[in-house]
């Protein structure tokens, strides 16, 4: 026998059978992150029968899975570096019940254990989230100049007070600022802190007037998760089907004749913050589906419950 | 081709035919692990699931501090030793009196404590024989849900429910002597007792009786027991008194005197001798109109806009504010209501800017929430200069669908009852929304200070009552030591017009 035809046989053999069972891994790989086309196709023809359109390219893309993040809250808030900034300022701090005040001559900041956060100039109430909430802000559109400005004057605000310096943890955030909106006097910049890129649930509001920050709310982490876990998380189809679920309930409920047609226009992920009670900090995985009508609702990926 | 280039071939081929085989065996075994079910999940639905319910209460934590149901008072008796030592105000110096109930606590009213409804008749013969042995005896001012007493006590401990006991004395007893061994004193020095297991015997204002076991067993020093060096040695403290029961006593001349028999209980403590000084003053407290800086506080704590609700004031003073859902009222006697609509009032999801996963809520949602808002209210109208007075919780009420909690002051930890009521704020909550408040404010100023010889107590409380002419003024009650016996007060109230 020719051994050596032999072994030429045996390495094309063996080139076929390792490219066949690499080809099959990554094709299961593919499959385990991917929707199959005919699941697609069926799951959008199920959705259309409650009037919820969607469109194939949020279902093509890879399957989304996050973690879970979680770490200690700071016990003392006075202690943060956001804290010292201000009292190094000349901020005058004070412990209330359920977080700390830092106030001065001009305003005052409050920062929460369960990371509410406010800033506002004596004597003013709304804030800025409430305000967004009327109709009387509206977009501003990138290539606005007002918005570079607004953009600028909230940067300086959060450098200042060095809102993006936090704890010791594992793991850091960073700063995205958001939306520009204006009512032809004031403006709201809206920020998010992200943790590998998504977004903690709950922006920021920031109200710009006479070029300088007068209000502020929204949900500001002052301590840095240390940990990232594993989750059991609830993948898009089976979030659109819950919706899918919940617009079914308003229709019976609703009494009207027909849907109201629901057409998807973004899905986003971002982290919501829970506290168990001994203080330890979850960042758990919400999806939040949004519409072409203004429409929007955030389920919890993992306990797969309307968050919002 | 020369033979050392062949060979060289030969040697590369093999190495091939190792390598796609070592690879054939990865990717076969990579491919079949491929279709096993990996590990479990780190976090999962159960995970958040618990984590749900305990994320709400997370943001009460703080303002479940003990001193919103402190003792008024709480009592060693040490039959042996022929000592009974009691506190009275029990916070600043005394706090640590209130703090050493905890351990018991925990053991008797928390998951590890079992509660068996007494009858009448045997819980009254039980409690008047326990009163007469050792004992710790532990008074509240008002009946209180012993869940809730527990959860303020112990500040991590929840209250699901406002059902089942209610309790105003406690009565921790010595149940089985365990051994004669070492125990720790507070401030961490041993000594050598007997050492005890405990029950209670609890009692409300109506005559129910409870009997509260345990079964845990103290082994280690450390470990909380009944024994009598333990608890006696709180005595170094400055502020304690030996008392007696005034059904201990021999019929005394003060109670014929000023006809205070109905007004006495078999647990009414006498003080017999003082140690330390008590604080008499005269509180003044009147009725005061808000300024406006505290009406716009006020309406902001109850998450009112006051720029943007519609208001008027009537002819009689009394100013309505009027917005989506609720409305609220401040009268010209610092009197603030509020009062939420059909389905409207504040909800508890956004007074803590929390979407609640669930729309239930149960007793800790709502005590939590009413001490916010107590706390956010205080703030409002009486700042940084509450005159020394506090708050406290008087009472809470469940009628199957609206739990209300109410507050009362306390001056010195002694509450203080304005016109017979200790009730002077109250919250009530039902579906999650906030559906009515009441708020008495009232100016107070330290009149004088009284040298009263404190050498004898029959009760201690401060009653403020308002004369429709004049300021109200404050009194405690005294009882001399000494003859003949008498009754001092610390301040008077004024008969008709001045």
């Amino acid at each position: 026998m020719n051994w050596k035809k032999l072994k030429v046989l045996a390495i094309a053999l063996l080139l076929l059978v390792d490219g066949f069972f690499l080809f099959m891994i990554v094709q299961r790989n593919y499959h385990s992150t991917h929707y199959d086309g005919e699941v697609i196709d069926s799951a959008i023809g199920v959705f259309r029968k409650s009037e919820l359109y969607v469109d194939r390219s949020f279902l093509e893309d890879k399957v989304v899975t996050l973690p879970v993040y979680t770490g200690r809250a700071v016990s003392d808030l006075s202690q943060t570096a956001v804290a010292r900034t201000l009292i190094a300022a000349g901020y005058r701090l004070s412990e209330v019940s359920g977080g700390i005040r830092c106030t001065d001559a001009i305003g005052e900041f409050y920062f929460g254990n369960d990371f509410a956060f406010y800033y506002t100039e004596h004597g003013l109430y709304d804030r800025p989230s409430d305000l967004l909430a009327t109709e009387r802000y509206i977009r501003l559109t990138p290539e606005n100049v007002y918005r570079q400005d607004a953009l600028r004057v909230a940067a300086n605000f959060v450098a200042r007070y060095n809102l993006r310096s936090l704890g010791e943890g594992a793991f850091d955030y960073e700063i995205a600022y958001g939306e520009v909106y204006s009512s032809g006097i004031n403006y709201i910049v809206t920020l998010t802190q992200r943790i590998d890129g998504v977004p903690i649930y709950g922006e920021i509001c920031l109200l710009i007037s006479g070029g300088r920050v007068m209000a502020a709310d929204g949900v500001f982490v002052t301590s840095s998760p240390d940990r990232r876990e594993s989750a059991e998380m609830t993948d898009l189809i089976n979030v659109l089907f819950m919706e899918k679920a919940f617009l079914d309930e308003r229709y019976r409920e609703g009494g009207r004749f027909s849907y109201t047609p629901m057409v998807l226009s973004k899905v986003v992920y971002s982290y919501a913050v829970y506290f168990d009670a001994e203080g330890t900090f979850y960042f758990v995985p919400l999806c939040t589906v949004s519409y072409m009508n203004g429409e929007s609702r955030s389920y919890n990926c993992v306990s797969r419950k309307l968050y919002s | 081709m020369s033979e050392k280039k062949l060979s060289i071939a030969e040697l590369l081929k093999d190495v091939a035919v190792v390598l796609l085989l070592v690879a054939l065996v990865c990717l076969c075994t990579i491919y079949m692990l491929s279709y096993q079910t990996v590990g479990g999940y780190a976090f999962t639905r159960q995970t958040m699931a618990t984590l749900s319910g305990e994320s709400v209460k997370y943001q009460y934590a703080d303002y479940f501090e003990s001193s919103y149901a402190c003792p008024r008072f709480v009592g060693f008796a040490a039959r042996e030793l022929g000592e009974n030592v009691g506190f009275h105000c029990l916070g600043g110096e005394n706090a640590s009196v209130s703090a050493t109930l905890v351990p018991f606590y925990e053991k008797l009213f928390g998951e590890d404590g079992s509660v068996v409804k007494l009858t009448p008749g045997a819980g009254e013969a039980l409690f008047a024989e326990l009163l007469a042995r050792d004992h710790i005896y532990v008074a509240y001012e008002n009946d209180l849900p012993k869940s809730l007493i527990l959860a303020l006590a112990m500040q991590d401990a929840t209250v699901r429910e406002i059902t089942g006991e209610y309790i105003r004395e406690i009565l921790i007893v010595p149940e089985l002597h365990l051994y004669n061994g070492v125990s720790m004193m507070p401030a961490g020095v041993q000594i050598y007792t007997e050492i005890y297991t405990f029950y209670a015997v609890a009692r409300d204002s109506a005559g129910n009786y409870y009997r509260y076991a345990t079964a845990y067993v103290p082994e280690a020093a450390t470990d909380v027991s009944f024994n009598t060096n333990y608890y006696l040695t709180y005595t170094t403290t400055d502020s304690f008194f030996f008392y007696e029961y005034a059904e201990l006593l021999a019929t005394d001349t003060y109670f014929d005197t000023y006809d205070l028999h109905g007004r006495v209980s078999d647990t009414t403590t006498v003080l017999t001798a003082a140690h330390g000084t008590l604080p008499p003053k005269t509180l003044t407290m009147s009725y005061v109109s808000p300024t406006q800086t505290q009406r716009a506080a006020l309406l902001d704590a109850l998450r009112i806009n006051p720029n943007k609700v519609t208001s008027f004031t009537d002819s009689s003073g009394v100013s309505f504010y009027y917005d989506e859902g609720c409305n609220a009222g401040i009268t010209p006697r610092g009197l603030l209501t509020y009062t939420a609509h059909v389905d409207g009032g504040l909800s508890l999801s956004s007074l803590f800017e929390y979407r609640a996963q669930e729309n239930t809520y149960d007793a800790h949602d709502y005590v939590g929430a009413a001490l916010v808002l107590a706390s956010d209210l205080w703030q409002a109208f009486y700042a940084a200069d509450g005159h020394g007075l506090e708050m406290y919780i008087s009472r809470v009420d469940y009628d199957g669908e609206t739990t209300t909690v109410y507050f009362g002051y306390t001056s010195d930890g002694l509450p203080v009852y304005f016109e017979g009521s200790a009730d002077l704020i109250s919250f009530a909550f039902s579906d999650g929304r906030l559906r009515a408040v009441s708020c008495q404010f009232l100016a107070i100023d330290v009149a004088h200070r009284m040298p009263v010889p404190s050498d004898t107590l029959w009760d201690l409380r401060v009653a403020v009552m308002e004369n429709k002419t004049r300021t109200a003024y404050a009194y405690a009650y005294y009882l001399y030591d000494g003859e003949p016996s008498g009754a001092m007060t610390v301040g008077r109230r004024t008969e008709g017009a001045s």
